[in-house]
Formats: structure tokens, C-alpha cells, sequence
């Protein structure tokens, strides 16, 4: 009866489409208590979460090793291992009630772990932030510990190298966010296959080639050969450096080994739990020195692995493959009878809890840029193997389930998708969307595997381990193609060169001459105006590249001892990820595009075509910021746009990417033994709302302070007319598998009408005609605006609706009124 | 889960082998969840008002 009873209770609400409602009442009372034990490290309008700190023992641990003797003179690397071994070996560490998989990034669940050797500024914006960030009582140990570190980081090292103009660019947010010296945010791939080994055998490895070395270097009776001496001098402290590093993440679990079982045998009263506390010790006293032997220790391997490499650098999303990786565990348990699939669902539930707990230190900028989410953490399921065959199992099943009992907006996961593949896994997924979580994306997997062979001539059987690197640009994941680095770090504000090509180069933003003097807009034809949209667009796009080629520099010094030990090629080779040269996989994204495209788009139609306004004219609009122009303004609205199947538009924005391409990607290089070119990768997070105050006005209707369009090559809101499949075939114009690197299209559908098995068979046709027009991506809003404005006026009753914002997913309550705003006017469509 | 009755307080557990090491643990119930916290301590650093522990476990920082 009382099963019944409880079952009906959650139909309602699930009929009601309280799907938060949902989860709190169906979830285990594990994962309802870590759910909501949970410290979630998002912001709100750039602020942490009230609470929520920023640990000062990171700083503090990290300045006690660079600032002793052998930090003057030994390689940086040397260094960077002993401090990160100060901080696994001293730091505190914690276990959370009821929990199972343990270990976190910094010291205690409500703070972040900090990173201080990447930007001076970063340290100080965290240090003299208004909300308090730093408990009171560290603030002189803080202080002294930042002083110490300040030479040593990134920014320091590469403001020396970088020209006055790329160091005001990126300071100044003109045309491009930050740099790769300021944000400090890396996302690399994992070799999973490589270091599941254990430590203990990476370790293994790492002595057999320092024995070699020793032979050579200092054996009695050696013969003298300086080649192989400078060789091996090269590398010895680099493979010593790795050693170091994963020797002390070996104690880091002991440690919690060590409590877990100090609390059972002390203090927990419980039988059960005090078992459970006893497996977690045993868990941790195992991994991560030895290969898992099974999913839970799977899950609590890769949990240290990535807590680990997350204290050497902060990472701002975190591609995962998860059934995968850990699927052949998951299948051995499940088949041995070991694990239940409710206990699965259980561990899983956890370990996006857990994930979901992260977050890195950011400055104001960048929390606003990601407002309302820690990530984003963009996990990657299914797809095509190397080999050919169709890899769906079950686990994504589990994880899929899982994820909408616990309701946490990162990780956030993309779907590769194939048309064959599993029917009950492309449902679940539906489910997941249908359930408001606006995740799993779906990502085109044959589009995205010939991208990765085009723009990172990777062979075709790498290319298809790729995963998500960043929010959607795919990565392999093998010796030679993983990626130790974000390479975009340094992200454009595409529309500008809009505006740039109507001012001559000024920026009437911040009024200075900031880009190339492309002429005067009114003695210019149609092609010569997008001439000049194409050359501020280039050097906006070879600026980014160039000081991201040249931070590089700075990055090879610095090293990376955890990731280094972690690539099978660094351990061989002795060397580190970033001299290590893999095949490359360079991007660099571009927020606020389309606008930019509209606008251009516009100006052809009247002044060039219909001649109805001339170019004298619009400047004047444009100067006054529409203000007094407000019927002309709505001509300009009204002008053809992107996402209406319309040829007119759609033919001039082919056109641009085309160019774009062509002209400015293509030419570049970095560092790659394969890549080509630097393609880009407009997309937006929720810099449509963030930058509305950077870009003027436009020919699209724009003013300054408007937002901008979401997405990459979705429409402006509301300027789609003509429906979902409009808007796809605008899309499918565009040749997704080399224009750009990757590209985000958001949708809004309506749930009133994917209601059902019928809804299903509604989207799934819908996502067939998307992946038969060559689309790399799509992620669906599935809510209705009545529910949206009623979290608006009541946010304590709707705390864990989430809404899909750009690139990533955020509690609806979290955001500030603006973005709100933004994804209540996103056209709902129907199918 | 542990009674709430240990919140606040610290006790210091040495190492079987080393009983001048240990550990440091404490209680914490924060805003939003209860956990235990543990850092490396000498005994002879303790601060006054910590508990003695049974000895638990080798000295793995050798």
C-alpha cells in the first residue's frame, strides 16, 4: 500500500512536470541528503555562492616550497611537484556523512581549492574580492604566501614576452576575454587507458628509466658520451618530478584511508555505515596505487585522479567518457552479482555529487561568463569505437538515470549519435531533456569524427575515441592525440569586427583605435564592406592566436607534473605534456557571432539592394544608439535573418564562414604535429548576456546593452519565424565538418507537446533530419514560461529547476534577472 | 551516521609506529552537511583540549 501510494505521488508529479518535486521524493536517502549536502561552487551575477570561500591552504602550501632554497635553482617542474606533494601530504582532508567516494580538491566542502601560480591578478581579485573570500584569520599567511608567489606565475612569466597592445587587448575585454595567462583555466584529455594501471606501475616505469639514467650518468667506470649525458640530464628531473607528485597522491588517499577508519572504529555507531567506512578505507588503502578491481573502486580511482590534477591546475570543464572507461567493471560487477543496479545508480548518483562539488578558482569576470555553474563539465557518452562497431551499454543507462535523480547542472552530459544506435538509450536521453535538465547535448558523431580529421588530421581510428575537451569541441584520446591544454584560452568577441568595419577600426565602446583602419564605410561597395568585416575579424582571430602560441612558451616551463605522468609519452619520453607534441587540437572560441553575421546581412539588404537608407545614414543611427530611430531601428529588425531558411541571409553567413575559414583559420599554425590552421568555435556560455555592454550597435537592430544572440549559429531570439526544421535548414547550410572546429545551436521546445512515447517519436524524428543535414550540435530547453516566471517570483520553491543557458546548464533560481530574462524570451518551438 | 555529540570536538590518533605523528581529527557540521576532517599533527604541536586516540595504522610519510 504504502509503495503504491508512494508511486502515485511521484506520477503526479511527474504529470505536473515538477520533475525537481520528482527527484527529491524518488532518490535514495543517500543521495538525497548528499544532494543536499552539497556545496555547489557557481556564482550568481559574478558572486560565489554566499558561504562559499576560497581555501587558503593552497596558496599557503605551494608558497612554503617556492620560497625555500632549491626553488632558485631547480627546474620549475622540480618545484611544482614538491609543492603540489606539500599540499596532498599537509593539506586537510574530509569525508562527507553518508558518503562512500571521497576526496576533494581543496580542504573543506565549501571551499575552492587555489591554484597560485597562474595569474598575480587572478590572486588578487580572489584576495580583495568585497564578498570575503578568504577566512579572516589566514589573511596575513594569505598575503605573505601570494608575495612569494607572484614571479612564479603564469601572468608574471609571460606579461614579459607578450607586447603592450596584447596585454592591454586582453586586460581590456575589447575584442577578446582574458588569455590564456590571465583565466589560468585548462581543460586537458585523459589517457584513461594508459594510467588505469595504477600508480604503482606508472611509478615502475618512471624507475626503470631512472636507473638507465643513472647508469649512464653516474655509473663507476661509464664511458664518457655527452649525448645520452645531456639527454638523460633533461630528463631526470622531469620523470623525478612525475614520481614525486604520484607518490604523494598515493598517501593523499592513505590519508583518507586512514580516517575513514578512525571514524568507524571510533566514533560511528551505526553497523552498517561503520562497514561502509571500512570498505572506503580499504578503497582508498587500494586505489589510486593500483589498477581497480572493480566499479566502486573505479569510480574512487578516477575521483583521486582528477582531484589531483585539478590542484596543479583549475580546470573549467573536464571531458570525461565515463561508460567507457569504466564499463567493463560495471559489466563484471553486475554479471558476478557483486553490485546491484540500484546500488550502481547509487554509486553513480555519488559520483556526479561529487564532480558536481568542484570548482575551480575564477575571477569575477569569468564567474559572470559562467553564472550559475562550476563547470562546465561536459561528459561524453556512447559512440563509434575505433574498430568500426557501435559502443552503447548500459552504464549510460545507469548514468542517465542517475543524473535525474541528483538534479546537479555539471557535470553536463553530450550524447554522440549515431542512427543506429540503441533505441532505449536515445529514449533515456530524452528522458533526461524531458525531465528539464537541458543535458545530454546531442553531438552528431560522423560529422565531428571527419572534423577531427580535417582540422587535426588525426587518423580516422583516434578520431573516433574523441570526447568532449571543453563544451564542445571533440578531442581523441589516445597517446598522440590527447590534449594537455585548453588552446583556446583567449576568447573572441566575433560581432566586433562588425562594428570595427563601421568605425574604420575605432572602438566606439571604449573609444580607441584598437583594430586595422579598414576605410570609410560610405565609399564602400557591398564586397568591400565585407572585406573589411573579414579583415577586423582576422586580426581579432590571429591576435588570440598569437598570444596563445606565445603563452605556450611559458606553459613548457612551468610543466605539468601530475598530467605529465599521466601520458604515456611524457613517462616514456621523459617529458612534459606541454613540450610533448601531440597532433594538436587548436581552437579558439568566439562568442557573440551571429549578430555580427545578421547585421552584414542587413546592410546589403537596405542600402545595397533596396537603397533604402545609405550608409551616412545608419552611422547616424548608430551613433545615437538607435535612440530617436526607433521606426528605422524596426527595419533593420525586420531585415532577412539567420534561421529562417531564408536564402538571402543564409547565402551571405555561408559566405562568411567560408571566408572565415579560408582566409583567417586556415593560415594560422600552432604548435601540432598534424593540425592545421586554428579554426573557431562560436559559441557563447552566457557571454550573450555578460558582453551585452561591449558591443555597440548594430545594423541587425541591436543597441549596446542588449544581449546578443546565444548559441554559435542559433538565431537572435525570436528572430526565428519559421519554425524548429527552418531554423535546422538554415543550420545544415553551414559544412559543419570544416567551417569551424564546432558549433552550438540551443532549441526551446515546448513540453506540452513531447508528452509521451508519442513526444518521443515527435523528437526523434526531429534529431534524425538534424543529423541527416550534417548538424554538429544541439541541446534542448524543455519548459514551459509559465513555470520559468513562477520560479522568477518564488525562487525558494523552484531550487532545482535548471535551464539550459549556452554550452552548459544552471539552476534557473541561480541566474541573475537578465539571463532569466534572456531564456524566457527564447522562442518555444513545436515540432 | 556519528551522533552529533562529537561536534566541535579534536582528537589527536598517533601512528602504531610513531606514536610522536598522527593525526589531527575534528568534527565540523557546517551550513549545509556533517563531516570529519583530518590533518597531520606531531603530538607535540597539539593545541590544548584535544583528545588522545588509540594508536591506528603505520606511518606512511616515511
Amino acid at each position: 500500500m504504502a509503495d503504491a501510494a508512494k508511486e502515485a505521488e511521484l506520477q503526479e508529479y511527474l504529470d505536473k512536470k515538477q520533475h525537481w518535486w520528482w527527484a527529491e521524493k524518488a532518490r535514495s536517502p543517500r543521495l538525497d541528503y548528499l544532494r543536499k549536502a552539497v556545496w555547489s561552487k557557481g556564482a550568481k551575477a559574478g558572486a560565489y555562492l554566499p558561504g562559499t570561500k576560497v581555501g587558503e591552504q593552497g596558496a599557503i602550501l605551494y608558497a612554503e616550497i617556492f620560497d625555500d632554497e632549491d626553488a632558485r635553482s631547480d627546474p620549475y617542474m622540480t618545484t611544482f611537484a614538491r609543492a603540489l606533494a606539500n599540499v596532498n601530504r599537509k593539506m586537510n582532508v574530509f569525508i562527507v556523512d553518508n558518503s562512500r567516494i571521497v576526496g576533494s580538491c581543496s580542504e573543506a566542502p565549501h571551499k575552492v581549492f587555489w591554484v597560485p601560480n597562474l595569474s598575480f591578478g587572478l590572486n588578487e581579485d580572489i584576495f580583495n574580492d568585497r564578498d570575503e573570500l578568504v577566512d579572516v584569520d589566514k589573511r596575513d599567511d594569505v598575503e605573505k604566501a601570494l608575495k612569494i608567489m607572484k614571479p612564479y606565475t603564469q601572468q608574471f612569466m609571460a606579461e614579459k614576452i607578450l607586447s603592450k597592445r596584447h596585454k592591454i587587448m586582453c586586460r581590456t575585454s575589447q575584442t577578446y576575454t582574458g588569455g590564456p595567462h590571465l583565466e589560468g583555466l585548462f581543460y586537458c584529455t585523459s589517457q584513461f587507458t594508459y594510467y588505469s594501471k595504477g600508480y604503482n606501475a606508472i611509478i615502475e616505469e618512471i624507475d626503470g628509466h631512472l636507473k638507465e639514467a643513472s647508469d649512464v650518468l653516474y655509473k663507476m667506470g661509464a664511458r664518457p658520451n655527452f649525448p645520452d649525458e645531456e639527454y638523460y640530464l633533461k630528463r631526470v628531473p622531469v620523470w623525478q618530478a612525475m614520481k614525486t607528485v604520484l607518490e604523494s597522491e598515493i598517501v593523499y588517499a592513505k590519508r583518507l584511508g586512514r580516517l575513514a577508519r578512525i571514524i568507524s572504529e571510533n566514533f560511528e555507531s551505526d553497523p552498517v555505515r561503520k562497514q561502509e567506512l571500512l570498505d572506503v578505507a580499504e578503497r582508498c588503502e587500494w586505489v589510486p596505487a593500483n589498477r581497480p578491481r572493480n566499479f566502486p573502486e573505479a569510480l574512487q580511482f578516477e575521483h583521486f585522479q582528477t582531484m589531483g590534477r585539478k590542484r596543479e591546475k583549475p580546470d573549467g570543464a573536464w571531458p570525461t567518457h565515463p561508460d567507457w572507461w569504466f564499463g567493463d567493471w560495471y559489466d563484471a560487477d553486475i554479471k558476478s552479482g557483486a553490485l546491484d543496479r540500484d546500488d550502481a545508480v547509487d554509486y553513480v548518483g555519488e559520483y556526479l555529487i561529487r564532480s558536481y562539488e568542484y570548482g575551480s578558482c575564477r575571477n569575477r569576470q569569468w564567474r559572470e561568463l559562467m553564472t550559475g555553474d562550476p563547470g562546465p563539465y561536459v561528459w561524453t557518452f556512447g559512440g563509434m569505437r575505433p574498430d568500426g562497431s557501435l559502443d552503447y551499454r548500459d552504464l549510460i543507462n545507469v548514468f542517465f538515470e542517475a543524473a535525474r535523480y541528483v538534479r546537479c547542472v555539471s557535470p553536463t552530459f553530450a550524447l554522440r549519435y549515431n542512427k543506429d544506435m540503441p533505441k532505449d538509450v536515445l529514449k533515456n536521453a530524452f528522458e533526461c531533456i524531458r525531465h528539464g535538465l537541458g543535458y545530454p547535448n546531442i553531438r552528431n558523431d560522423q560529422v565531428l569524427i571527419k572534423a577531427n580529421m580535417f582540422w587535426s588530421n588525426t587518423p580516422e581510428e583516434e578520431a573516433r575515441t574523441w570526447v568532449a575537451q571543453a563544451c564542445i569541441v571533440p578531442a581523441p584520446e589516445t597517446k598522440h592525440g590527447c590534449m594537455p591544454m585548453r588552446y583556446s584560452s583567449c576568447t573572441t568577441l566575433g560581432s566586433k569586427c562588425m562594428e570595427l568595419a563601421l568605425w574604420n577600426g575605432f572602438n566606439p565602446v571604449f573609444q580607441m583605435q584598437i583594430g586595422p583602419k579598414t576605410g570609410d564605410p560610405t565609399k564602400m561597395n557591398f564586397d568591400q564592406l565585407m572585406d573589411a568585416f573579414i579583415e577586423q575579424f582576422k586580426v581579432i582571430h590571429w591576435d588570440a592566436v598569437k598570444i596563445r602560441n606565445i603563452v605556450h612558451h611559458v606553459e613548457e616551463i612551468h610543466g605539468r607534473p601530475h598530467l605529465s605522468a599521466t601520458y604515456e609519452m611524457c613517462v616514456e619520453d621523459g617529458i612534459n605534456a606541454f613540450t610533448r607534441k601531440e597532433y594538436g587540437n587548436a581552437w579558439v572560441t568566439t562568442f557573440i557571432w551571429m549578430d555580427g553575421c545578421d547585421a552584414l546581412v542587413a546592410c546589403k539588404k537596405l542600402i545595397y539592394d533596396e537603397k533604402k537608407y545609405t550608409m551616412e545614414q545608419l552611422l547616424e543611427f548608430l551613433k545615437a544608439n538607435w535612440e530617436g530611430y526607433e521606426k528605422e531601428r524596426m527595419d533593420f529588425v525586420k531585415a532577412p535573418k539567420w534561421g529562417n531558411d531564408d536564402e538571402y541571409a543564409d547565402d551571405i553567413i555561408v559566405k562568411i564562414h567560408e571566408r572565415v575559414r579560408d582566409e583567417i583559420c586556415l593560415p594560422c599554425k600552432c604548435w601540432g604535429t598534424r593540425a592545421q590552421g586554428v579554426p573557431t568555435v562560436p559559441q557563447n556560455v552566457a557571454a550573450y548576456t555578460v558582453c551585452s555592454n561591449l558591443l555597440g550597435s548594430l545594423p541587425n537592430g541591436r543597441r549596446l546593452g542588449d544581449t546578443c544572440y546565444d548559441g554559435g549559429c542559433s538565431p537572435g531570439a525570436g528572430m526565428d519565424k519559421k519554425g524548429p526544421t527552418a531554423v535546422l535548414k538554415s543550420v545544415g547550410k553551414l559544412t559543419h565538418e570544416n567551417m569551424f572546429r564546432a558549433n552550438l545551436l540551443n532549441q526551446r521546445l515546448s513540453p506540452t507537446q513531447l508528452v509521451g512515447d508519442k513526444g518521443f517519436d515527435i523528437w526523434d524524428a526531429y534529431i534524425r533530419t538534424w543529423c541527416d543535414l550534417g548538424i554538429n550540435h544541439v541541446q534542448f530547453n524543455i519548459v514551459d514560461n509559465e513555470t520559468l516566471v513562477a520560479a522568477q517570483q518564488k525562487p525558494e520553491d523552484y531550487d532545482e529547476l535548471i535551464v539550459r543557458v549556452a554550452g552548459y546548464s544552471a539552476q534557473f533560481v541561480g541566474l541573475n534577472k537578465k539571463t532569466q530574462d534572456t531564456i524566457i524570451a527564447r522562442t518555444v518551438q513545436e515540432i | 551516521m556519528a551522533t552529533q555529540s562529537y561536534e566541535g570536538e579534536k582528537w589527536f590518533f598517533p601512528f602504531e609506529d610513531d606514536e610522536e605523528q598522527g593525526d589531527l581529527v575534528e568534527r565540523v557540521i557546517d551550513a549545509r552537511c556533517g563531516y570529519w576532517t583530518s590533518s597531520p599533527m606531531k603530538k607535540s604541536d597539539l593545541p590544548s583540549g584535544v583528545k588522545i586516540g588509540a594508536p591506528i595504522g603505520k606511518n606512511y610519510y616515511r
